[in-house]
């Protein structure tokens, strides 16, 4: 079965890497070490984007997983996002799955809840500060 | 949706997520 899905999967990669790609380079950030950049990487697994937070002293290493899965009826695209903050120690994780077929507007609902769930880390990263500001 | 509304829109949700980063910077640096 896996051999039907052959030509399925490299487009499905193609796709995949471009989605990520495009993320990774639009949030780069002149102002951060090289090491705190965005980063995406893609293979015959799947994908994985890294857009990291570096601010008020945090430094959460947050990414998105994009792992395939073969099912009856093709390529199904398991996705697992989350993160870890080094000075809270806490990790943050999420696990869902993209049935086939794989679109690439499935590909990027995902990674707007990934966006969104970054901007919400901020503002409680924020909302923490300015607390300890006023207190 | 197009990509070039897909691009406007990554575009918009790294500017509300970088705007807290970028005023604390600026503060900082002041």
């Amino acid at each position: 079965m896996k051999g039907k899905y052959e030509e399925e999967k490299k487009k499905i990669i193609e796709m995949l890497d471009s989605e990520l790609k495009k993320v990774a380079e639009i949030f780069k950030n002149p102002a951060l070490e090289e090491y705190e950049q965005p980063n995406a990487e893609s293979s015959s697994r799947g994908g994985h984007l890294d857009v990291p937070i570096v601010y008020d002293g945090h430094n959460v290493e947050l990414g998105i997983n994009f792992s395939f899965t073969l099912t009856d009826n093709g390529y199904g695209l398991q996705v697992e996002q989350g993160g870890y903050d080094t000075v809270q120690e806490r990790t943050y994780r999420t696990l869902t799955l993209i049935p086939p077929p794989i679109t690439v507007d499935a590909i990027r609902n995902q990674l707007e809840k990934f966006l969104e769930s970054r901007k919400d880390i901020i503002e409680r990263i924020e909302e923490k500060r300015r607390r300890f500001l006023r207190a | 949706m197009s990509e070039d509304e897909w691009s406007k829109k990554i575009r918009k949700m790294k500017e509300d997520s970088e705007r807290k980063i970028v005023e604390q910077q600026l503060a900082k640096n002041n």
